[in-house]
This record gives C-alpha cells, sequence and structure tokens, in this order.
C-alpha cells in the first residue's frame, strides 16, 4: 500500500501545482481562497435556482430534485467525456508510461494508480461546479420541504462514489475512442472529413432549430405553456435517463408520498449498495477489458509507424517573420485539437448570436429589455471568444524544449512570438465581422453603432489575447509540457479563463450601464459605443504595451 | 480689543526671540520648536473646538451671505461680497498656514521651511489685519466670546513663531524651483484642509439634477478622483521623494483632512459620546494622523485590513439620498471622509513608511477589528437604549440589510434578544450581528487577497522597469564604445573569429550561491575546444548563456567581438547550436524544420540547397527528411538538431553532449563534421563525457567543477607531461586515479 500510495503522490506531484503547499502562508492563502472560490459558486448557483424556481417559477409544475436529475446527468454526460479523452492520453500516450514501466513495481499497481490519480482529478475539479451545485439544490430543497435536512449528512458517500462513475466509464470508453483515434491518425484526410460533417451538421441543426423559433413570442400569456413543457421535458429525461434518477436518489433519498417529499429509507441503502456493486463491477469490466490494452500501448514505440514518402519536397525561401507565421500555422492545421478547438468556437459565437437574437427577435421587449439584449449579446459574444484564448496562456510553454532553442534564434523575439498568435488574431477577425453583422441585423442601432461596437469586441478579444500570452511569457510551463507532455493544472490557462469571465461580466455590466445612460439622450448610443470602443482600446493598448515591453525586458540576456 | 490682544501677543513674542538670541541661544530651539508650538497647538485646539462654529453648525446666515437671497435683505450683509469672501478664504488658508507651522518644528527640508517663511508668515498677519471679518464669519458676530480671545492669541503666537523661522532661515537659499514647489505644496495641501462648507460658500448650490448616488456619470467622476486620481497622482508625486518630505505629505494630509472634518464636533459634543465619530471610516480619520506621526504598527493594520474596504463599499453605496446638493458640506464632508480612509492607508504601505504585512499583522488587526466590533455594538445598545439613536457600523439597524432585501431583514429581526441591566432595554440583534462580523472579517480576508495580487503587481512592474532600465544603459555603453560605427559591427574591432569570456558569473534566481563564478577562457578560429566537468559544475550553463537561453548576471560573453548580452542578434548570427535534449517542431518534417531554421538565419536558396543535400546525404537521411519529425527516432532526431545547427556554416558551432544516442557511424560523421568545420577556420567548442572522443578531436580543454573554471590545456601540453587527459581530469576535479 506504500508503495501504491508513493505512485499516486509521484504522479500527482507530477500533473499538479504544489508550489502552494510549501509555506504555511500559501497554504492558507490556498485553502481559504479555494473555501471562497467554493463559497461564492454556492452562492450564485443557490441564486440561480432561487431565481429560476421562486421568480420565475420556471419549474412549477415539477419537483427541483428532478431538476437535479436534468443537470447532474447533464455534467455527469460531460464528465464521462472529458474522462474518455483524457483517460485515453492518460492511459494509453502519456510520455510518463516510459518512466513508470521501468519501476519495480506490478502492473496492477500501475494501472489502479492511474485511475486513482484520474479520480483525484475528477473529485477536484468536481468541488468547482457538481458539488457546489449538489449543495446549491439541497439548500433550495430543505427550505421548500422537498427533502429532510439528514441529507446533509448522507449524500457524501453516495457523492464521493459518484464522482468515480466517469473516471470509470470512461477507461472503457477510452478504448474504442482510442482505436477511433489512432485511425483519423492514419488517414487525417478522413479525419478533417468528419470534423467538417461535424460542423456542418451542427450548424444544419442550429439553423433548422431557429426555423422552429415562432415569429411571437408572447412569454406572459405563454408561461403555463412554457412549465408543462419544462416540467413535460424533467420528466422525460428522468424516465429515459433512469439510472441518473437513481444517481440523485442516492443522494438526496428515495421519492414518497409524504413531506419531505424525498426520504432516506432502506430503499434509498439499497440504491447506494446497488451503486457499490455497478462501481466494483465496472472497476473489474475495467480490468479486465482495459488493463492488457493499457500494457501494451504502454510498451509500444511510435517511431516509424509512418510510411516512407517517395516524392521528395524543394527547400522553400522565406522571410524569418514570414517563416514563423508559416511554421506556426502549418502546426496549429496540423494539430486537431488546436486548430479544431479555435475555428469551433469561431464558428459557434455567430451561430450563438443567430439563435439568441432570433428568440429575442421573437419577443415583444421595452426599451429597457432591449438594452438588456445588447449587454447581453456582448456578454455571451465575448465570453467564448475569450474563454478560448485560455489556449493562448499555453502557447509558448507548450513548445516544451524548443520554446528555449528560440531564443537562440537571431531576430527580434518579439517576431517569433507574435506570429505565433497570428492565428488566432486573423481567425477571430472574421468570426467577429460575421456575428456582429448579425447582431446588426436583428438591432436597430444603426449601422455605425454596429461597427464602432465591431471594433470595440475586436479589441476586447485581440486584449485578451496578448494577457494570456503575457501570462504565459511570464509563467512559463515549459519543463512541465517537456517531461511529461501535457499540464493538467496549467495556472496561466486558469488565469486567463478567469480573467476572460471577468472582462466579459465587466465589460457587459459597464455597456449595460453606459447603453441605459445613453438612452435618455439622442445620440447617446453612438457616445456610449465609443466610451465602450475607447475602454476596449485602451485595454489593447495596455495589453499590448505589457506583452512588447516584458518581451524586451525578459528576453534580454543580462 | 481682539487687535490688541494679537498684536501684544506678536510683540511679546518678538521680544522673547530677541531676548533668547541673545541671552539664551541655547535654549532657542527648545523654547520655540517645543515649548511654544506645543503651546500653540494647544491654543489651537481651544481656538478651533471651543467656538460654536456659525458655518458648520447649519446656520444659513453666512453661508448664503451671498446669494440671492441673502443680496435682497439687505440686514444679512454684514460687509461687502469681497471682504466675505476674503476673510473666508484666509480661514481656510489660515488652517493650512499653522499646520505647516507645527511641522516645520519636526522636519526641515526646503520646501518646509519656505512654506513657513513665505507663505505662513504673510498669511498670519494678514489674519490679524483682517481678525474682526474672521471673527464675524467663524461666529456670526464680533461679542466677546472664547473665540475673541484664541483666535488673536492664535494668530500673535503664530506670526512671532514665524519670525523665529524666518529669522533661523535667514541664510537660507531659495531657487525659482524653490518657490514653484512652495507654491505647488501650498496649493496641494489647501486641498486637504478645505473646509466642507467652502465649495458651496464659493460657488452656491449645485444644479439639482446632479446627484452622487447610484453609480451615476456624477457618482462615478466622484469615485475616479477619490479612488484613482488622487491616490495615483500622490503616489506619483510622492514614490521618488526622501522619507522626510513623504512623511510630511502624509501627516500634514492627515491633519488637514481631520481638522475639515472636524468642523462639525465641537467642544458640546464631548460631553455627548453617542455622537462622537466612531462609524468606521470616521474612526479612520483619528487614526491616520495618528498612525502616521507615531507609528504603531498594529493600529495601523486595523485601519489597512479594515477601513479602506469599509471606505470603497461606502464610496459606492453613499448613505446620502437624493436630495444632497452635490456642493454641500455633505457631500464633501463624506468623500473627504472616505477618500482619506481608503487610499492613505494604502499610501502608507506603497511609499514604505509602513512595511508591508506579514500573516501575523493581518491576525492583529483583526483582533483590533474584534475589539472595535464589541465596542460599538455595546455602545448602540447602550446609548439607544437610553434614547438616542445610534447606529455605529450600522449593526443597529437595518440601514444595510434594506439594501439587500428582505432575506436580509429577515435575518436581522430572527432572534432578537432583549436584555435589562438596571433601567436600561438592551436589544441585541445575535444572529444578524454575527453573520455581519464574520463577513466583514471575510472581507478583510479578501481584502489581504488583493493586497497580496496588488504587491505581485507592483513588484513585476518594478522589475520591469528596472530591466528596461538596465537595456537603456547598456545601449548607451554600446553606442559609446562603438564610437559612431554601426550596431551591426562587433564591439571590438578586428576579433576575428573568436569566443571569449570575461569574468562570467550567473547566479540563478532563486539561488543565493553562484552556478559559474568569475569564468575566464578565450578560443579562437580553427580549434576544437573541449569541455569537461561533472554533472552539475556549470557546462551547460556557461553554453546556454552563450547562446541566449540563460541571462548573463556578470561579466561578458563575446562572439567574434559582438557582447552576446548588448548585441544578442548579432552574436547569435554567428553561432550554430546542438542542445543536450534535441527541441523540435514534430509536427513538421524533418526539411520544414530545416527551411525554417534556414530562413530565420536568411540562408540564400543556393547555399541551402547544397548544405542541406550534403548533410542529408552524411547523415543518410535520404528516405526520411520529408516525413514528419514525430516518426524519427531518437538518433535522428539528434542528426536533425546537428544539421540544423549547421545549416547557416556558423563560425562558432557550440556542441552541449551531441553524441548522446547515436549509433557509431553517427558519431563517426559528426566527428568528421566537427573537423572539417574546424578546418575551415571556425570555431568547434563542445562539451562532453567521452574523455576518449575529447582526447582524440580537441586541440585544447577546459575543466570546470562547481563554478569555477579549473584549467584551460592544450591536449598535447597534458600529453607530454605522461599523463593521459583521463587522469589529467580526475586529477583536476580532485578525484584521484586509480593505481595503474
Amino acid at each position: 500500500m506504500k508503495i501504491f500510495n508513493a505512485l499516486v503522490l509521484m504522479q500527482l506531484r507530477d500533473k499538479f501545482d504544489f508550489s502552494w503547499a510549501k509555506t504555511l502562508k500559501s497554504r492558507i492563502q490556498k485553502i481559504v481562497l479555494s473555501l471562497l472560490k467554493f463559497i461564492f459558486t454556492l452562492v450564485v448557483l443557490y441564486l440561480v435556482i432561487n431565481l429560476s424556481c421562486s421568480l420565475l417559477s420556471l419549474y412549477s409544475f415539477a419537483q427541483i430534485v428532478d431538476v437535479m436529475i436534468l443537470f447532474v446527468g447533464l455534467i455527469l454526460l460531460m464528465s464521462i467525456i472529458s474522462c474518455t479523452v483524457g483517460l485515453m492520453k492518460n492511459l494509453y500516450f502519456a510520455d510518463d508510461n516510459k518512466v513508470l514501466v521501468t519501476l519495480p513495481v506490478t502492473g496492477d499497481m500501475l494501472f489502479f494508480s492511474k485511475l486513482v490519480v484520474f479520480y483525484i482529478f475528477e473529485l477536484k475539479k468536481s468541488l468547482d461546479m457538481l458539488l457546489p451545485m449538489i449543495l446549491a439544490f439541497l439548500i433550495w430543497a430543505l427550505q421548500n420541504s422537498q427533502v429532510a435536512w439528514p441529507v446533509f449528512l448522507w449524500m457524501w458517500f453516495p457523492f464521493l462514489v459518484i464522482v468515480g462513475l466517469p473516471v470509470l466509464i470512461g477507461s472503457l470508453l477510452s478504448i474504442p475512442t482510442m482505436y477511433i483515434n489512432r485511425f483519423f491518425k492514419k488517414f487525417p484526410f478522413i479525419e478533417a472529413l468528419s470534423i467538417c460533417v461535424a460542423i456542418v451538421g451542427g450548424i444544419w441543426l442550429v439553423v433548422y432549430l431557429i426555423g422552429l423559433i415562432p415569429e411571437n413570442i408572447d412569454l406572459n400569456n405563454q408561461w403555463a405553456y412554457v412549465t408543462n413543457f419544462i416540467r413535460d421535458f424533467l420528466i422525460g429525461f428522468k424516465t429515459k435517463l433512469s439510472p441518473f434518477a437513481y444517481i440523485v436518489y442516492s443522494m438526496t433519498g428515495n421519492p414518497v408520498n409524504a413531506i419531505p417529499k424525498h426520504q432516506i429509507n432502506w430503499f434509498t441503502v439499497a440504491t447506494v449498495a446497488s451503486l457499490v456493486a455497478v462501481v466494483g463491477s465496472l472497476i473489474g469490466i475495467s480490468y479486465i477489458t482495459t488493463k492488457p490494452l493499457f500494457f501494451s500501448m504502454m510498451t509500444k514505440s511510435f517511431e516509424f509507424d509512418k510510411n516512407l514518402i517517395e516524392k521528395e519536397m524543394q527547400n522553400k525561401v522565406r522571410k524569418p517573420f514570414i517563416t514563423f507565421v508559416n511554421k506556426d500555422f502549418q502546426i496549429n492545421f496540423r494539430s486537431v485539437e488546436i486548430s479544431g478547438n479555435f475555428l469551433a468556437v469561431y464558428i459557434i459565437v455567430p451561430i450563438l448570436i443567430l439563435l439568441l437574437n432570433s428568440l429575442f427577435a421573437a419577443m415583444n421587449t421595452k426599451l429597457s429589455g432591449d438594452i438588456m439584449t445588447y449587454a447581453f449579446n456582448i456578454l455571451l459574444i465575448l465570453l467564448p471568444l475569450l474563454a478560448s484564448n485560455s489556449m493562448i496562456a499555453t502557447f509558448y510553454s507548450k513548445e516544451g524544449r524548443a520554446g528555449y532553442i528560440k531564443k537562440t534564434k537571431p531576430v527580434n523575439p518579439l517576431l517569433p512570438l507574435i506570429a505565433k498568435l497570428l492565428f488566432n488574431l486573423a481567425f477571430s477577425l472574421p468570426s467577429i465581422i460575421i456575428t456582429m453583422v448579425i447582431f446588426g441585423k436583428f438591432s436597430n442601432i444603426g449601422t455605425i453603432n454596429v461597427i464602432i461596437l465591431s471594433f470595440a469586441i475586436l479589441f476586447i478579444q485581440y486584449a485578451h489575447i496578448f494577457f494570456s500570452a503575457t501570462m504565459d511569457i511570464m509563467n512559463p510551463q515549459n519543463e512541465q509540457y517537456a517531461t511529461i507532455g501535457e499540464s493538467i493544472d496549467n495556472p496561466n490557462e486558469k488565469n486567463s479563463t478567469l480573467l476572460a469571465f471577468v472582462l466579459s461580466f465587466v465589460i457587459a455590466l459597464i455597456s449595460f450601464g453606459l447603453f441605459n445612460e445613453s438612452s435618455i439622450r439622442t445620440g447617446g448610443f453612438t457616445q456610449a459605443s465609443i466610451k465602450i470602443a475607447i475602454i476596449g482600446l485602451a485595454l489593447l493598448a495596455f495589453a499590448f504595451g505589457s506583452f512588447a515591453l516584458r518581451i524586451k525586458a525578459y528576453y534580454y540576456e543580462r | 480689543m481682539y487687535y490688541l490682544l494679537a498684536i501684544g501677543t506678536l510683540l511679546l513674542m518678538a521680544g522673547l526671540i530677541v531676548l533668547m538670541r541673545f541671552k539664551f541661544v541655547s535654549k532657542e530651539k527648545l523654547v520655540f520648536e517645543k515649548i511654544i508650538t506645543f503651546l500653540l497647538i494647544g491654543v489651537f485646539i481651544v481656538r478651533f473646538m471651543c467656538y460654536k462654529d456659525i458655518q458648520a453648525s447649519g446656520n444659513e446666515e453666512i453661508i448664503n451671505m451671498f446669494t440671492d437671497y441673502a443680496h435682497s435683505v439687505s440686514e444679512l450683509k454684514p460687509f461687502s461680497p469681497f471682504i466675505g469672501i476674503t476673510a473666508n478664504l484666509l480661514m481656510w488658508f489660515e488652517l493650512t498656514a499653522i499646520i505647516v507651522l507645527f511641522l516645520r518644528a519636526f522636519f526641515d527640508f526646503k520646501t518646509a521651511k519656505n512654506l513657513v517663511r513665505f507663505i505662513s508668515f504673510p498669511i498670519f498677519i494678514i489674519c490679524i489685519i483682517a481678525l474682526k471679518p474672521l471673527i464675524v464669519m467663524m461666529q456670526g458676530n464680533d461679542k466677546l466670546s472664547v473665540l475673541t480671545f484664541a483666535l488673536p492669541l492664535e494668530l500673535g503666537i503664530s506670526a512671532g513663531l514665524s519670525i523665529y523661522y524666518f529669522i533661523k532661515d535667514f541664510k537660507f537659499k531659495t531657487t525659482i524651483k524653490d518657490v514653484g514647489m512652495m507654491i505647488l505644496s501650498f496649493v496641494l495641501l489647501n486641498l486637504a484642509t478645505m473646509p466642507p462648507f467652502m465649495p458651496r460658500f464659493l460657488f452656491g448650490n449645485a444644479y439639482v439634477l446632479i446627484q452622487i448616488i447610484d453609480i451615476s456619470f456624477e457618482h462615478r467622476v466622484f469615485m475616479y478622483i477619490f479612488i484613482v486620481i488622487i491616490p495615483i497622482a500622490l503616489y506619483a508625486a510622492l514614490k521618488n521623494k526622501p522619507r522626510e518630505i513623504i512623511e510630511y505629505a502624509l501627516i500634514a494630509i492627515s491633519v488637514g483632512t481631520l481638522t475639515g472634518f472636524m468642523y462639525v464636533y465641537k467642544y458640546d459634543k464631548i460631553l455627548e459620546p453617542w455622537s462622537w465619530p466612531f462609524h468606521l471610516c470616521n474612526t479612520a480619520m483619528f487614526l491616520m494622523p495618528i498612525c502616521f506621526i507615531f507609528k504603531p504598527k498594529r493600529l495601523f493594520y486595523f485601519t489597512y485590513f479594515i477601513n479602506v474596504a469599509g471606505a470603497l463599499f461606502a464610496m459606492l453605496m453613499p448613505n446620502y439620498n437624493e436630495w444632497t446638493n452635490a456642493l454641500s458640506p455633505t457631500m464633501f464632508h463624506f468623500w473627504y471622509n472616505h477618500g482619506i480612509a481608503f487610499f492613505m492607508p494604502i499610501l502608507g504601505v506603497a511609499l514604505g513608511v509602513f512595511e508591508r504585512p506579514k500573516i501575523k499583522q493581518f491576525y492583529y488587526s483583526m483582533a483590533w477589528f474584534l475589539v472595535y466590533f464589541v465596542l460599538v455594538l455595546i455602545m448602540n445598545v447602550v446609548f439607544t437604549a437610553m434614547g438616542h439613536e445610534v447606529d455605529y457600523f450600522f449593526i443597529n439597524s437595518t440601514f444595510i440589510a434594506e439594501k439587500l432585501g428582505q432575506w436580509a431583514e429577515n435575518i436581522f429581526n430572527f432572534g432578537a434578544v432583549n436584555l435589562t441591566v438596571g433601567s436600561l432595554q438592551l436589544e441585541f440583534h445575535p444572529l444578524y450581528q454575527f453573520i455581519f462580523y464574520v463577513v466583514y472579517v471575510l472581507i478583510g480576508v479578501a481584502v489581504w487577497f488583493i493586497y497580496e495580487l496588488g504587491y505581485n503587481v507592483v513588484d513585476s512592474h518594478n522589475q520591469l522597469i528596472l530591466k528596461l532600465k538596465q537595456i537603456k544603459v547598456d545601449q548607451l555603453a554600446l553606442e559609446s564604445t562603438l564610437n559612431g560605427r554601426s550596431i551591426e559591427e562587433p564591439m571590438i574591432e578586428d576579433a576575428g573569429i573568436r569566443y571569449e569570456l570575461i569574468n562570467f558569473s550567473k547566479k540563478y534566481a532563486s539561488s543565493k550561491n553562484y552556478a559559474v563564478h568569475d569564468a575566464n577562457f578565450t578560443v579562437v578560429g580553427g580549434e576544437i575546444f573541449g569541455f569537461l566537468g561533472p554533472n552539475g559544475a556549470g557546462k551547460s550553463t556557461i553554453i546556454k548563456s552563450t547562446v541566449g537561453i540563460q541571462p548573463i548576471s556578470e561579466g561578458r560573453i563575446d562572439i567574434c567581438g559582438y557582447d552576446v548580452a548588448k548585441q544578442p542578434v548579432q552574436a547569435k548570427r554567428l553561432i550554430g547550436y546542438v542542445p543536450d535534449h534535441y527541441a523540435l517542431y514534430e509536427k513538421l518534417s524533418g526539411r520544414e524544420y530545416l527551411n525554417y531554421i534556414a530562413d530565420i538565419y536568411q540562408v540564400s536558396k543556393e547555399d541551402r540547397d547544397n548544405r542541406l543535400a550534403h548533410y542529408i546525404e552524411l547523415f543518410q537521411l535520404e528516405n526520411s527528411i520529408d516525413n514528419k519529425i514525430k516518426t524519427y527516432s531518437h538518433g535522428m532526431k539528434q542528426k536533425i538538431t546537428i544539421m540544423a545547427a549547421l545549416v547557416h556554416n556558423p563560425k562558432v558551432w557550440i556542441l552541449d553532449e551531441p553524441l548522446t544516442g547515436l549509433d557509431p557511424t553517427s558519431i563517426y560523421q559528426v566527428k568528421k563534421c566537427m573537423k572539417q568545420h574546424a578546418a575551415e577556420g571556425n570555431i568547434v567548442f563542445f562539451s562532453s563525457h567521452i574523455i576518449d572522443i575529447v582526447e582524440k578531436l580537441c586541440d585544447r580543454i577546459a575543466i570546470i567543477k562547481k563554478g569555477q573554471i579549473q584549467c584551460v590545456r592544450s591536449v598535447q601540453e597534458i600529453e607530454k607531461s605522461g599523463t593521459t587527459l583521463e587522469e589529467f581530469y580526475l586529477t583536476t576535479i580532485g578525484e584521484k586515479p586509480e593505481e595503474k
């Protein structure tokens, strides 16, 4: 057991940043900060539930536990997807496999240590969303006599078991995923074609859904229909995907015809026991099916698995800056996880705005409603755009040692570093233009204001790109990428995402305030748009200035 | 009568000055700078506190003296607008003048001296001349009162003390710049001492629609001024000033604003403890001068963690209403108070008067907060039970709860506890008050994190500035060395093909010790130079500093006359580098990667075609050069790295453990390449642990141990001495070779 613990700890230290554990001060800081973050998320989620239940009566004909089943189900489904992809990389393609295989431990230990590490990672991840969400639902349910207070003592054990489910299911699903992945790697054309088909299919689906939106939505009169529809949907979800219902009942207690409506009884104990049995079976199946493959892949050499290319290519001469741009575009296009992610976001944003505005257009809103929709548009454009930039906060570090070697080249360091951002700078531009054209089509704020706001969004997007890049330069993680090929706990990525959320909300809030203020003056909207654009420009100037100055300073050889 | 008293006091002071100057010179400083100064402080406090200030007491008679209404009622105008305005401004400036005079006893720098000599003294004299209008302005008439005695006495002593300083600093020379600084300082100090009624007195009432609430445009302007502009301007103005000036400014500002704040607190309030300024931000007005004058650390950190956050919230949600006029005394009383409570503690740390807090100081601040909370809680319930509406820190009413919503009001009303102590009915709201306390402690914790974040930003910014300054200095030094020559030319002319370390040292940021210390050697064209040393000796550090991966801490590295630190681009053009671990872009093909490197070094099409064809054949990569690098074996990747280092035919070829992982044929080919490259007059510098190869290949070697170069010798010389390189190496690094 001691060896197993050491093995788990070793991998955890490799994948997580434990620098906070060095001093008492940093430990306290980390704990308090995490606690504050947890409480903040819990409060926000509670307020959202309270808003949708008490104020909007969104689920007035349904039970809150049924809503909980839907959201817990969705989160678990997403976890299964992320675990499948993560475990595929972690079990079969991780760089540390080469080291682990040489250690004097049994194969079973290695396999289970990998699963335990992933389970701990999932547990940590669940503190961000799953656990606060469950607690928020339960607090609301307790206030409304739908569950009894002992649920807060009972729920922890089933919760710990539930978190393990996506890991185990993911480990099983990782086998076919790995084969699909290898197939795609072998035939990149089919991979690209599949992505294109998926994108076109997605667009078609959204456009189809937009077509279904009625021309006139009158929420006031149709509210009963809406809530009935929600109830039917929730009941449908609960019935069709009943395992999720039982998963939730294992924490809340089973439904009874009394108050509180969910009570922990022998049936709940049986539900938890079944859950444990399912987990046990999954461990067994996983051990039988996944472990042999894990070993065969672990010891497999990936050298020379490429056929010889008959045709000899020619040497080409390019200017230094062009060659940096060319290299980064080539690498990005050859890395589906990079280009696919970015291009997906750049395609999704306009579709999202189309969908949102189609909904708004069908509603009869007043002036204050219009102002809210404008601010909401800005929020929904910025959120996915900026959040996708978090990957930029890993761009330089991801190069691993090649990133250091770049410093040995006789060029102004700004050139290769800027060239690396050009892919995003270039591709986000058409996305923003199309998005704002769609926004302009639906809103009646005038072409000039749409153009000014487009510039504002563009400036903020570029500013965030430079902020994210600066984070990576100032806190490089090259060693982590060079040794283990990935960084699960990259602080820059997290900070960039956090900044994306803060920036998006703050800019949307400022926009709302300015639009609101502008509504009392003629020409006020243009003034408000110009102010937002100036804020964006100031951010961009600051971000780029800081980026360039820091490169100048930290790439200096003294 | 009051004129007589003022002039008499002044004459008495003049007599005392003459007496001390000629009879008791040694006691002069003690008498004037201590005894008289403290006497003056006492008289000032009596004057300031012990009369009922007509303007601050809400009497509209004086405030509206020059408004349209007052003009229509002639009996409300005791004198002309000119005299009225002048007297009011004098009241304001006298306050600044007297603070400057107090501080002169403790500060001795140029502006402190000039302010007393050229500003305070004339103001006191004008005030003596304008005594009557001043007294009327202050109390509404010139009937006998404490004020009619205290003010002339104060002005007489102040003028006399100014004369003393005038004589003392008589020989002190003043430039035009000093005069400018003095005037600027006086104007800025006046902003601090401005009485809250002054804007309304000077400009009347503001336009009624200007509402400084609800984050409106006007409210935002006030927030920008007090939260951003003033603190940043003060920081920028003071950050590079000597400690004495910083402390002077902070004391003057905190005392000045305290006097403005105290306009509404007069002697009659002393006996009414329920009116004392015990609101959190009010306490800051007293704590700030105390902290900057006496430097009690624990008290300071209380305001640093608690007051700042409270003031910020107050400025975001001011506790006046939409009817409060934008130029009213209430408005300026509020903003001065909360502005000071917000930015003065931050400035105290930012300007280095107080050090950055450690976790211990945070705990102290929380302990102080507990004391404060309990105190105001008791005061609230006791005074409320006595029939006074007291709500210090807003914990005794629903004022905050109402802003948060019904749920908060419910908590306030939940479980109220009534206690009877004597005749008093004390009412507590334990749940609400406990939650209030806990939330504020959490806010304190959040403030700690925000400060930490702020320190990181500031440190990073300061480091950046330092680095940029260093770059500028180096650039100027380089230009001076080049003496008008182009930056593309080497710093040392006619250096030839040469690689030189001059007193090079390297220290890593996280370490106290040098990784390499005072390393010196020179390698010239045509040489193959071997670099030996145990693991961690500093070989890679020297190589990485040469090629630009690590910055240089001290000394210089020259490549063919180019300083690597100051002319990095020019130096790097001449270097080809093979790292100890290959580092390639695995998604590119071998050819794409080599072309990418050739583009960076701007190698012509013809040269790259020839060189690549030659090396592809030499390293037998014909069949794989157009495959992706990720499909290559370790040896193939190493070969690509070597080819990339040679594609521009470098003058200095640096290899760090280049032969690791290569097959015997490849090793032979690399060795051949190295010989060939040196034979063409270039430098080949390589580190290796394989001594046999070094012995056979190198002309000279250097041995490094624990960051110190132990020796630089020619291989021939070592062999002539009858020892092998291996034995020589082991002896040099202190590992005795085994007996043969």
